[in-house]
């Protein structure tokens, strides 16, 4: 099939590659179903992205997109680029304005018969505790500009250091919480005063605070490791760094912006402005991106207190008979220093990944010591009335896609048609109807969110479990939702 | 053909928001910018207001000022709580190395309650970005990051 110019090649089983043409540096590759595919090619946007997405400088083997590809800024949504850590350049496009935002998985010892009764009370609990909304703030003491800094550098620790969670819970997140660059001094005075009273707060838009259960065991070895069974309750948080996060990035487009231009770099789009990544640009951005990586572990990090909080208060049971334990947190916007291996050599490269996960393989040295035989947990939620999945990383990621997989399901309908489609329907009652208790601090934001609004998670799981990708272990029904 | 006025346009866009917008005059532009924005997060917009607000900005380029006009009216309802609208007076001018923005406008309170509620705008993009002079005036595509 062909696209403008461009010509597209379906090389394998829900593989689509575009060849190298034009000022394309490398191939683009998409993962997507052959169907998928005629609605890309009709809305036009995601795969043009993902060809300028090609045009980086120092792009490393093919700019690739995920099945939840859609039409972002800059990247596409679902996009994923390695570039050479040498050559190549930094791009904050490639990891957008909610620098890892990502989706955090706990464990209790609670079935779904335990908490059934309790359910509405428990969502009230985790509705008071948990700050929602536009502007939320204050779940903590608002943090003093010296305090804030230090929890920039010392990332999810410095939680764990004021009481929420424990030690070992930094064994259980990606880069265990911390990237180790991180520098306060690379971030705006606007950025730390957005920072200061948000640590802890779950914001609005797609984010979102769940009880789920676990409905559907695939491995049941797997499921077993990560300590997951049928019937069992979790707790699934999806949210990132806040206004923070939003304040680095545009600090920081305007940087490169400028710099693009001091180096020459032709780029396509402006909101792929980028600098080299050894350019002293380039490392500011990745110093204070780390700050605000850093700040999105603390933040998933103090919500899984407060919600182990509202449990023991609701049940009224002991920390060790609730069982509550960090299953895995993963990041799926953000730019990392990664080794992988190019033409049969490590080689040392800047992974861009803009709405993709880490799913690094068994045996890989950055994941905890459990999960050594299984793999990376993966976790990729999907609508608040339908499921998520967990998944794991497997080798054939690290061949193909530099150890990413997709990060959700993707939207199908604009907010703006969903607020309509919405209209005169009470769609709190429509989901109460389907099992799943919602509160919200806005109904415009249930609207938004509707479970029509999203495409099927499990076709885009699917697509990454049959490429040998990320492979499922558990499928999570949610039971009660918390949102802004 | 081009209809003349000040105007913007949603077009479809299923992750974020897109506007194409248009206006008569570069400050118009500006203006409508901001109104499309706030499309985004009310339904209605204040009456005039006895507070005002002055706000002076200044960028590298003419697409960076604008970003950096809506992020900072991002920037005061997030984090002030306050709204500025109508727009009363905007004057763009531009230096040798700079190009500068002078904006009074009305300022209402938010209430906390009320923002809690709001669609958030996480930022204003750069993406398709390029503000072009046309027979009727000026246009660009204007990206929300929601």
């Amino acid at each position: 099939m062909q696209f403008d110019s461009f010509q597209i090649n379906l090389i394998a089983e829900n593989l689509f590659e575009i060849p190298r043409t034009g000022p394309m540096l490398q191939p683009a590759r998409i993962y997507a179903t052959p169907q998928m595919m005629q609605s890309l090619l009709a809305e036009k946007e995601p795969i043009r992205q993902a060809i300028h997405v090609a045009q980086l400088p120092g792009i490393q083997k093919y700019s690739l997109a995920m099945p939840d590809i859609h039409w972002g800024y800059g990247f596409p949504i679902g996009g994923v680029a390695a570039t050479d850590w040498q050559e190549g350049v930094i791009s904050p496009g490639g990891v957008g304005y909610d620098i890892n935002c990502g989706v955090r998985l706990a464990s209790t010892s609670l079935t779904t018969e335990g908490v059934k009764a309790h359910l509405s009370s428990l969502i009230n609990h985790l509705f008071n505790t948990v700050p929602t909304g536009v502007g939320s703030s204050n779940a903590i003491k608002k943090l003093s500009k010296q305090e804030l800094k230090k929890l920039l550098i010392r990332g999810a620790s410095w939680a764990i250091e004021q009481g929420y969670g424990l030690r070992n819970d930094l064994d259980f997140i990606e880069e265990n919480g911390c990237l180790p660059d991180a520098n306060p001094d690379r971030v705006s005075e606007r950025a730390l005063e957005r920072g200061q009273s948000q640590v802890g707060t779950l914001g609005s838009g797609n984010h979102f605070l769940e009880i789920d259960r676990v409905d559907k065991i695939f491995d049941s070895r797997a499921a077993a490791v990560l300590g997951l069974f049928e019937d069992q309750v979790v707790v699934l948080i999806h949210t990132g760094s806040r206004g923070f996060g939003y304040q680095v990035c545009d600090d920081y487009l305007k940087v490169m912006g400028r710099a693009a231009e001091k180096y020459h770099l032709h780029l396509p789009d402006r909101q792929l402005a980028s600098a080299p990544v050894q350019s002293p640009e380039g490392q500011q951005y990745l110093q204070a991106m780390a700050c605000a990586a850093n700040f999105a572990w603390n933040n998933r990090q103090v919500i899984m207190s407060l919600a182990e909080d509202a449990f023991l208060r609701t049940f009224g049971i002991s920390p060790a008979e609730l069982g509550f334990h960090l299953i895995y947190d993963v990041s799926h916007n953000i730019a990392k220093k990664e080794t992988h291996r190019i033409d049969g050599k490590p080689t040392t490269v800047c992974v861009h990944r803009k709405g993709a996960t880490r799913a690094f393989p068994p045996g890989h040295p950055q994941i905890p010591t459990k999960y050594q035989t299984i793999g990376q947990p993966v976790l990729i939620p999907g609508d608040m009335a339908r499921y998520s999945f967990v998944c794991l990383g497997t080798e054939r990621a690290m061949e193909e896609t530099f150890g990413s997989t997709c990060h959700g399901a993707g939207r199908l309908l604009s907010r703006h048609k969903a607020k309509k489609l919405g209209r005169g329907r009470n769609l709190l009652k429509e989901l109460s109807g389907k099992g799943v208790l919602v509160q919200a601090r806005g109904m415009a934001t249930v609207a938004e969110e509707m479970p029509e609004a999203y495409k099927d998670v499990a076709d885009v799981v699917d697509i990454m479990h049959n490429s040998g990708i990320s492979t499922k272990v558990a499928r999570l029904k949610p039971l009660g939702v918390i949102k802004g | 053909m081009e209809k003349s006025g000040n105007y913007f346009h949603l077009i479809n866009h299923t992750a974020d928001a897109a506007f194409d917008i248009r206006a008569d005059s570069l400050e118009n532009l500006f203006t409508e910018a901001a109104k499309s924005m706030y499309s985004l997060l009310f339904e209605e917009l204040p009456a005039s207001s006895s507070q005002k607000t002055d706000l002076a900005l200044s960028a590298y380029s003419v697409e960076e000022l604008l970003v950096s006009f809506l992020n900072e009216l991002l920037y005061l309802i997030s984090v002030k709580k306050r709204i500025l609208y109508p727009i009363i007076l905007l004057k763009i001018d531009s230096t040798e190395k700079s190009i500068r923005l002078n904006c009074r406008a009305g300022s209402h309170k938010i209430s906390a309650r009320k923002l809690a509620r709001l669609t958030e705008i996480k930022a204003v993009t750069y993406h398709q970005l390029n503000i072009k002079r046309t027979d009727k005036g000026f246009y660009t595509r204007l990206v929300f990051d929601l």
